[in-house]
């Protein structure tokens, strides 16, 4: 089979099996859903009839396909609080979601590529040392702290940003960018750092290469010899760990969009978390999980476009 | 490349590093004096951590009260302390289970091979197929809110970390010469895993389990700020930040300590955690 | 001599600092080249012959932890007194260098053309289409079919004599004065070697380029260079020119490397002498002749002085015992 198809393949059996498995821990795990969501004052009677509307009564793979069955065709129910259909309900919260990975993204990249680039032309120097050792301490900052310092700095202490709270694009682009700027750079900061570390890593590396030294007998100025030749080559592991670190990335939001009371998606899974709202929670992590697992395989398909020796041979990792 | 090309390469490679003992004091120090006052909580005269003292909320550290109080007037201090003993009982515990499982998971992968490794690999896929912190979002919200429980839950989000661990370095021993003698001499599969293949396994697990104390660490704190993990009277350091995040501009110090505290566990964690990697595995330690 | 040489070296030093000390892969090497000539430089690897040439275009140096002394002259212009852009313009425009591996040597993820086209846009100050145009030419010129074409492909879709094609298209697109060898086919298929050496030595004297050739291997450097430069553990241990090395060597090493030799007019099956022992350590040297424990030839005096280098006519070489020499005829 060739390569692209058994990659497509082996997606899709990812993707059933994952959809099973928050199946699973949703409905499996201790706890009848119907007594979580009546109360334990309910009647038997009233648990009978919700487990029957839920459908809880029947065998849980059947139960499945079921789901699996609407949720392809963009049904995945409607939250048991709210009555709002879950796939509207992601879908609304999705940009703001999107918006705050993609800013942060954007800000880690902005970070970790100037900084790899100038650390690798003094191995050993006071910059490397110095962004190493800022790299070592981001590293050990986690985001809920991170926020909550950001938060205390700019907000409270210079008045600069808002603490809290989103404004969406349609009431204004700046007050919309202002409101993301604290979150976006909560996840950004923390980011960068590996990404740094890989670059430069790759980078040094890359630099040792004979075409670098080609480069230079070009005549081309260091600069360039870095952005033009040194700096294509070292991204294949920059782009696996950008791919890799978008669940981080995407657990990082859930927390951020608490932190900063963004409505996105990560907050409806948390408020259908504390609301026992099993139909939202089943929709939502395995649309997260879905997409995560699908954007991992279009940074996998990434690579064939960047190099373009994979398309001839496997690639080395 | 030439061959004094590549000469100059490893001769740039090998040039003495400046090693820091001295740095190393610092880290260890702080993690030893965590580790005894989490042990010693009972005895040394600390106030109730859950003990409230309304009157006295939000106090500025003071001579009473070394790191203040927090918004229900309950010694902050005492609350620290409380709290690191609940992230060390989850940090230690949790990669621990993660480990017993995962390390079995993937010595039996790279030991049979075939069948059996591909289903340890495709498991594992699955597994990484979700964002961390929602799996485990997931497992403690259905579980109950529990310290056993968010142990259980994080435990089982460092199954993959080490089952792959464990894979590639039961991979690697399993065809050295002295696994294969032991073979031949018919000694029983569990005989040669337990025998030829674990001891060998233990170095990089240790290294790896170090790190991933800070991982759950950290993880346990997210899940206790975002009110899912240690439920709520229970101190622990990611619950202090999110209750001291509301009040952050009359009493910054009820978020800022236990961040500042948990910065340094996890910082000094992690500044072990390498130094161990480098001396376990000298070829990681360009990452 | 007629006329100024295009190349002088004086006493070119390259150390490395190591965990056990320095390490003087080169030490004090000087050599001159005209114009249109070719030198052959042969020694075994870690002879120190790559990193002198690549220390004199300063792609060893400070910046890969390397300290090199000496004098080098371009066209007597001191290349180490230029400023760091004009010795990028001198090195782009008047230097061209072919490396060992084109597997290493072309970047593997830009096109051929663009690598041929850049120094001409750089140092020539072409446009892009107009270096397009002639990455193009320059392809047919090396022997490549189909250039149009091949000037949009990567590196890899190449054969290994095809890239080292290209290499040598990049080393020639600004017209350089002097063109570097290093070691150009070591890494190529036996079948493609020769054709390698015949193009590198076509665009030589079609262009009256000067040539460094780069290579451990005395037969590669017998049919095309003028002149040979012998080296062992950094230093030039013989230089003549290349028909009387091969006549009459002087230094037993390079008696050593010529038996090493296979020749045709040998019968079948004869045993090709290999050199016994090991090339020194460089970080531990000895105060006498650094070839002395695998020498045939040595004396105590060997090991107890360093021999310096005695001149012959056009020829040198640092030995006490040389060959082909009447006892007692040097001092």
């Amino acid at each position: 089979m060739p390569w692209l198809a058994r990659q497509v393949v082996r997606l899709v059996v990812v993707l059933l099996c994952v959809t099973l498995l928050t199946f699973f821990i949703v409905n499996i795990l201790p706890g009848d859903v119907a007594i979580v969501i009546l109360g334990t004052l309910a009647t038997p009677e009233d648990i009978a009839g919700l487990r029957a509307d839920l459908g809880l009564d029947r065998p849980m793979l059947v139960r499945y396909v079921d789901w699996l069955g609407s949720a392809l065709s963009g049904d995945l129910g409607r939250s048991y609080r709210s009555g709002e259909p879950v796939a509207q309900a992601i879908l609304d919260r999705l940009p703001v979601s999107l918006q705050l990975m993609v800013m942060a993204q954007i800000i880690a990249l902005g970070i970790s590529i100037p900084v790899a680039l100038l650390s690798v032309r003094k191995p050993g120097g006071l910059f490397d040392r110095l962004s190493a050792s800022a790299a070592f301490g981001f590293l050990a900052m986690p985001n809920f702290m991170l926020g909550i310092v950001l938060i205390y700095l700019f907000s409270v202490t210079f008045d600069l940003l808002p603490a809290t709270g989103f404004t969406p694009m349609s009431e204004g682009l700046w007050d919309n960018f202002e409101s993301m700027i604290l979150p976006s750079l909560t996840l950004g900061l923390i980011e960068w750092t590996v990404l740094m570390r890989v670059l430069r890593s790759d980078l040094l590396t890359t630099l040792k290469e004979d075409f670098i030294l080609l480069a230079r007998a070009k005549g081309l100025p260091p600069w360039r010899v870095l952005l033009q030749h040194a700096l294509r080559p070292s991204s294949f592991t920059l782009i696996t760990i950008l791919g890799l670190n978008i669940g981080g990335l995407i657990g990082g939001a859930v927390i951020v969009e608490q932190i900063f009371a963004l409505p996105g998606v990560g907050r409806l899974l948390l408020g259908g978390i504390f609301n026992r709202d099993l139909i939202l929670v089943q929709g939502t992590v395995s649309f997260i999980a879905v997409g995560f697992v699908v954007i991992n395989f279009l940074v996998d398909m990434l690579y064939a476009v960047l190099d373009p020796r994979v398309r001839h041979v496997r690639f080395r990792s | 490349m030439s061959a004094s090309a590549a000469k100059t390469v490893v001769i740039a490679a090998t040039r003495p590093r400046r090693r820091w003992h001295w740095a190393l004091a610092l880290p260890l120090g702080w993690i030893m004096l965590v580790v005894f006052l989490a042990i010693t909580a009972d005895w040394i005269g600390l106030p109730d951590p859950s003990a409230q003292e309304l009157i006295l909320r939000r106090q500025p550290p003071s001579a009473e009260y070394l790191l203040g109080t927090d918004n229900l007037g309950r010694d902050m201090l005492s609350r620290v302390i409380y709290g690191a003993r609940t992230s060390l009982i989850v940090g230690i515990c949790a990669p621990f289970f993660g480990f017993l499982i995962g390390g079995a998971i993937g010595m039996s992968a790279g030991y049979f091979r075939g069948k059996v490794d591909l289903l340890a690999v495709g498991f594992i896929d699955i597994l990484l197929a979700f964002p961390s912190l929602v799996l485990a979002l997931t497992f403690t919200a259905y579980l109950g809110q529990s310290l056993f429980n968010v142990t259980l839950a994080l435990g089982i989000l460092s199954i993959p970390a080490a089952a792959r661990v464990s894979r590639a370095n039961t991979l690697a021993w399993a065809n050295r010469d002295f696994v294969l003698a032991a073979r031949t001499i018919g000694a029983s599969n569990w005989r040669i895993v337990t025998r030829e293949i674990l001891p060998n396994l233990l170095p990089p697990m240790f290294a790896f389990w170090l790190v991933a104390i800070s991982v759950i660490i950290v993880a346990e704190g997210a899940l206790s700020f975002l009110g899912l993990g240690i439920p709520a009277p229970q101190p622990s350091w990611g619950g202090m930040i999110a209750d001291g995040r509301e009040a952050l501009d009359v009493a910054p110090h009820t978020a800022l300590i236990p961040a500042a505290v948990m910065f340094a566990t996890v910082l000094s964690l992690n500044f072990l955690g390498d130094m161990v990697r480098n001396m376990v595995d000298p070829r990681r330690s360009a990452l | 001599m007629p006329q100024e040489p295009l190349l002088s070296v004086r006493g070119a030093q390259v150390s490395f600092s190591t965990a056990r000390g320095p390490l003087r892969a080169v030490d004090g090497v000087s050599f001159d080249l005209r114009e249109g000539r070719t030198l052959g430089i042969v020694g075994e690897s870690g002879s120190g012959k790559s990193v002198l040439v690549r220390s004199l275009i300063g792609l060893v140096g400070a910046s890969s932890g390397a300290e090199v002394a000496g004098r080098v002259l371009f066209e007597g212009r001191d290349l180490r007194a230029l400023s760091p852009r004009e010795f990028r313009g001198v090195l782009g425009s008047e230097i061209g260098i072919v490396f060992q591996d084109p597997m290493t040597s072309l970047n593997p993820v830009m096109k051929i053309g663009r690598q041929i086209g850049e120094g001409l846009r750089l140092n020539r100050g072409l446009d892009a289409k107009a270096a397009a145009r002639r990455a193009v030419e320059l392809l047919g010129e090396v022997g490549i079919p189909e250039a149009e074409r091949r000037a949009m492909q990567y590196p890899h879709e190449l054969s290994g004599g095809m890239r080292q094609r290209v290499a040598i298209a990049i080393a020639i697109a600004c017209a350089p004065k002097l063109l570097i060898a290093d070691e150009p086919t070591t890494a190529l298929d036996v079948t493609v070697q020769r054709q390698i050496l015949d193009l590198l030595q076509g665009e030589q004297r079609q262009r009256g380029m000067a040539m460094i050739l780069i290579t451990h291997d005395l037969g590669v450097a017998a049919g095309r260079a003028d002149d040979i430069m012998v080296m062992y553990a950094g230093r030039a241990v013989e230089t003549a020119a290349t028909r009387d090395i091969f006549r009459s060597p002087r230094m037993p090493y390079t008696e050593a490397l010529l038996r090493s030799l296979p020749r045709l007019s040998d019968p079948t099956h004869t045993r090709l002498s290999a050199i016994p022992g090991r090339p020194p350590d460089l970080a531990r040297r000895s105060g006498g002749c650094a070839f002395a424990p695998r020498c045939l030839y040595r004396t105590e005096h060997c090991d107890d002085e360093q021999p310096m280098l005695t001149t012959d006519g056009a020829r040198g070489y640092t030995c006490f015992h040389p060959r082909g020499v009447a006892p007692g005829g040097q001092a």
